[in-house]
């Protein structure tokens, strides 16, 4: 048995500082991409935007169910990007409210024909609709049987777009105005293929939307988006904007991402079985061009490009949480294959070996740390300077891998006042003892139900609003079920 | 100092007696420790250099003289002959700033502020007035990437003159942002050779990007210096610079290049390269290219099917382009290629909506969908 728990806590030291060692490279590779887009950086960009004929056309796709709480504003907010050609595709998933009407009076739609190809299978499509007001031509609306996952609304979404490449977001997002042209620039500027280009997104929650668009961005003062928060802003300024430096990004989120439409359908869409619907979908995207020995690259742009609602409540955060956790089992199920898999490449040899070793095993192991500590106290086999050093190791590490992400957020855009920084880091130093926790024991739990095939529904998520949204809140509509 | 050098002497010795695991752990605790100690320094560095750039920027909004006299000249409709503005150098002088930097900045914001206002001969002279050339030179040869970088984007922005030995440092600079944003700025900027680099494929990492503001700098040029860009079409390989060379033609009218565009055509395995073409050849008269490219319709891919399509249909006065269009739709099987057949049908002056009642008479299931879809003025473009 000592040998045993001897030999468990050189595995786990080592796997711990094996984490530190990636997480140190992976902030450097973000600081030296951080530099060079800095260093890109002009002022007459939005201009050349504007007139130039040369810049691709997009289409934003999001789909909605129930959404009529927030529907006109954010439709709103989608019409109002800064951007030559684009068009935005609602996808009305069968909702049970008003969402379809809403749209229908406040945009001056009509039911019109179209021919309908389905490239992507989805569940049956109804109708689509347009403005007859020329001001909304560039609205169009798909309405169809509710498929119960965004991914069969996106697809419908996607069998609609007219232009090469295409945004998924929720229909709850606010957009940066900027967002598209943010977005397209790494695409036009590789001479390399990008299939799929991911953006930093931050919570809405405390924030002042004002008609759809984000006036003023505010820390979330509800402790769990605040700590949300931190966790987006270290996973998309160091964690994939470092992959994005070595081109082995494996997921672009399904909150914000601009895929090349071609490609997308050619790897089979999103699937509407899956829990984690866009990494499912990116590692598809590779997958096919790897087996057309085709040249990719997926890229990352730091700068905030949206906003989302962050969970207000522990309860829609337990919901959230397993369900994330249930997808990365279910996408270890189902692509296995590419696992340590010379022939995909990085995807098999970089991204794969990573999020299954430093983000499915992670919880496990940390659960089983729990365990073996609660044994070792029972039993008097503590070292305690031993196990302070560890503790204080892994603290000091944690600590400054969230300061050094607040360190790049303010290089690059410096969103937040001086107070709200100091009040960020306050709460990076306290972390590890309140939220960490809670995310080990929601994943663990997503990995039980998944292995268990229990609550496999899409979750409800209570809404609380931007301030934009609070007077809609105040009308009785406060719930709505988002499959996001 | 002999008992630091004892407690340093102690630690060591008890460090080099730790088990691996822990040593490895000490020297990773002390080191995020100091990173820890860094940002601290870091950020109050910042804090303290953001305090000194505010009063700075405070000092110089509060001398609004500059910009005044500045935005004054800088507007005028008229260009003001450098000899008149030599006179007043010493009235302009004293309600301005003495830091060429500043002086700089402030050309920025009205730049900025009145874009199709601004008077770029004015500019030049003001620049030869305050002797700017030598402050751009300097900054161009700084050791800083992020200043050569920033500043040769103030002087594309404004058009400004710079040595063109300076610029020639850049050119081949390895940082391949720089080196391209130079080459932009020589097409700009020089006096004797500006499209030098169009002879050498502009850049070996030339993107969409670099085709776009390329168009953007041609658009500052005079027009009777733009050059006939056909020379270049056979001779890059680069797609990319080759269908931007195309479009240029179109755009600056050269209709002089149509056949042999049209030959091009022929020769390229490019889809994006022929599709270009075919959009040149719409905005330089597709008329008496119609046939021709009827001809090579049936041995393009479903993409250049479609731009010819697209382009043709906005002849209206070729009779036989109709049957042409009846004769593809009924041998089409893909719906983005039927849908824009039958657009073309309808749009068709010469019996084109008939024509369409006879076919959607004759239609079965998703064809008849096609229809309907063409006719929705809903869903034009």
């Amino acid at each position: 048995m000592d040998t045993i728990l001897y030999s468990y806590q050189y595995l786990i030291f080592f796997y711990a500082f094996s984490l530190v060692v990636i997480y140190t490279s992976l902030a450097v590779l973000a600081f030296y991409k951080l530099t060079q887009l800095v260093a890109k950086k002009s002022s007459d960009t939005e201009k050349i935007f504007r007139e130039s004929p040369f810049i691709p056309g997009i289409s934003i796709i999001a789909p909605a169910f129930n959404e009529e709480t927030s529907i006109i504003n954010n439709v709103i907010s989608m019409m109002t990007v800064n951007y030559p050609t684009f068009e935005v595709v609602i996808v009305n998933d069968g909702s049970k409210d008003n969402t379809l009407q809403l749209l229908i009076d406040n945009f001056e739609m009509v039911e019109t024909t179209y021919a309908y190809v389905e490239k992507i299978k989805t569940k049956p499509f109804k109708r689509i609709f347009k403005s007859t007001n020329p001001e909304y031509s560039r609205l169009i609306v798909v309405d169809k049987e509710n498929g119960g996952t965004k991914a069969d609304a996106s697809n419908a979404g996607v069998n609609v777009a007219k232009y090469p490449y295409f945004i998924c977001t929720d229909v709850d997002c606010v957009l940066d105005r900027e967002a598209l042209s943010k977005m397209i620039l790494p695409i036009i500027s590789t001479k390399t293929r990008v299939i799929a280009v991911g953006a930093t997104m931050r919570m809405v929650n405390s924030c002042k939307v004002e008609n759809g668009v984000m006036v003023e961005t505010r820390l979330p003062t509800r402790i769990f988006p605040l700590y949300q928060e931190i966790e987006y802003l270290r996973s998309y300024l160091i964690g994939k904007l470092g992959f994005s430096t070595i081109n082995a990004v494996h997921n672009v989120s399904g909150g914000l991402g601009l895929f090349d439409k071609e490609i997308a359908i050619g790897a089979g869409g999103y699937d509407p079985l899956s829990h984690a619907e866009d990494m499912d979908m990116t590692t598809r995207m590779i997958a096919y061009m790897i087996n057309y020995q085709k040249e990719y690259k997926i890229d990352q742009v730091p700068e905030t490009c949206c906003w989302t609602e962050g969970p207000p409540s522990f309860r829609v955060l337990n919901r959230q949480r397993t369900r994330w956790a249930r997808g990365l089992f279910q996408i270890f199920s189902v692509h296995r294959k590419y696992l340590f898999n010379r022939k995909f490449r990085k995807l098999g040899l970089i991204s794969f070996p990573y999020i299954f070793i430093y983000e499915f095993l992670a919880p496990i192991i940390e659960m089983l740390g729990y365990i073996v500590t609660i044994y070792l106290l029972l039993v008097g086999g503590i070292n305690w300077d031993t196990a302070f050093l560890m503790l204080f190791f892994a603290y000091v590490f944690g600590v400054s891998l969230s300061l050094t992400t607040l360190l790049y957020e303010r290089l690059l855009e410096h969103r937040f006042k001086n107070r709200e920084y100091v009040r960020l880091i306050l709460f990076c130093l306290v972390e590890p003892f309140i939220y960490h926790p809670l995310i080990v024991f929601f994943n663990i739990r997503g990995y039980i139900d998944y292995l268990t095939k229990r609550d496999f529904e899409w979750g409800t998520m209570t809404r609380q609003g931007s301030q934009d949204n609070k007077s809609d809140k105040q009308k009785g509509l406060s719930t709505q079920t988002i499959a996001q | 100092m002999y008992i630091v050098y004892n407690l340093f002497e102690n630690f060591y010795y008890k460090f080099i007696t730790m088990p691996l695991v822990i040593r490895i752990a000490v020297i990773t605790t002390v080191f995020f420790i100091v990173l820890l100690l860094f940002y601290a320094l870091l950020s109050v560095f910042n804090y303290y250099s953001k305090k000194r750039a505010d009063k700075r920027e405070e000092e110089r909004k509060n001398n609004s003289d500059c910009y005044t006299v500045l935005k004054e000249l800088l507007t005028y409709e008229e260009v003001i002959p450098f000899i008149t503005l030599e006179q007043d150098f010493e009235t302009i002088k004293a309600r301005c700033h003495s830091d060429p930097e500043d002086i700089v900045y402030e050309m920025l914001v009205i730049k900025n502020e009145f874009p199709t206002q601004f008077n770029y001969e004015n500019l030049q002279s003001l620049s030869r007035l305050f002797n700017l050339t030598p402050y751009w030179d300097g900054k161009l040869t700084d050791n800083s990437l992020k200043v050569k970088m920033e500043n040769l984007q103030n002087i594309i922005e404004l058009r400004a003159t710079i040595s063109e030995s300076v610029l020639s440092t850049l050119v081949y600079h390895k940082n391949s942002e720089l080196r391209k944003k130079a080459r932009i700025a020589q097409i700009h900027l020089s006096q004797h050779d500006p499209f030098k680099f169009f002879d050498e494929e502009f850049d070996k990492d030339f993107t969409v990007w670099d085709k776009i503001k390329i168009h953007d700098i041609l658009l500052h040029r005079p027009i009777q210096t733009i050059p006939n860009f056909i020379r270049w079409v056979p001779k890059v390989k680069n797609e990319n610079l080759q269908s931007m060379f195309i479009y240029e033609i179109g755009y600056y009218n050269q209709v002089e290049n149509k056949e042999f565009l049209y030959d091009f055509f022929k020769m390229t395995p490019s889809d994006e390269v022929k599709i270009q073409i075919v959009e040149t050849l719409n905005v330089l008269g597709i008329e008496d290219m119609a046939h021709n490219l009827i001809r090579q319709y049936n041995a393009c891919s479903e993409n250049v099917q479609l731009a010819i399509i697209n382009n043709l249909k906005h002849i209206q006065t070729d009779k036989f382009l109709l049957p042409f269009y009846v004769h593809a739709f009924e041998k089409a099987y893909e719906t983005d290629l039927k849908l824009a057949l039958g657009d073309a049908i309808y749009s068709s002056e010469v019996n084109g909506h008939r024509v369409i009642e006879v076919l959607e008479r004759n239609a079965k299931g998703f064809d008849q969908l096609i229809f309907e879809h063409i006719k929705n003025p809903l869903l034009l473009n």
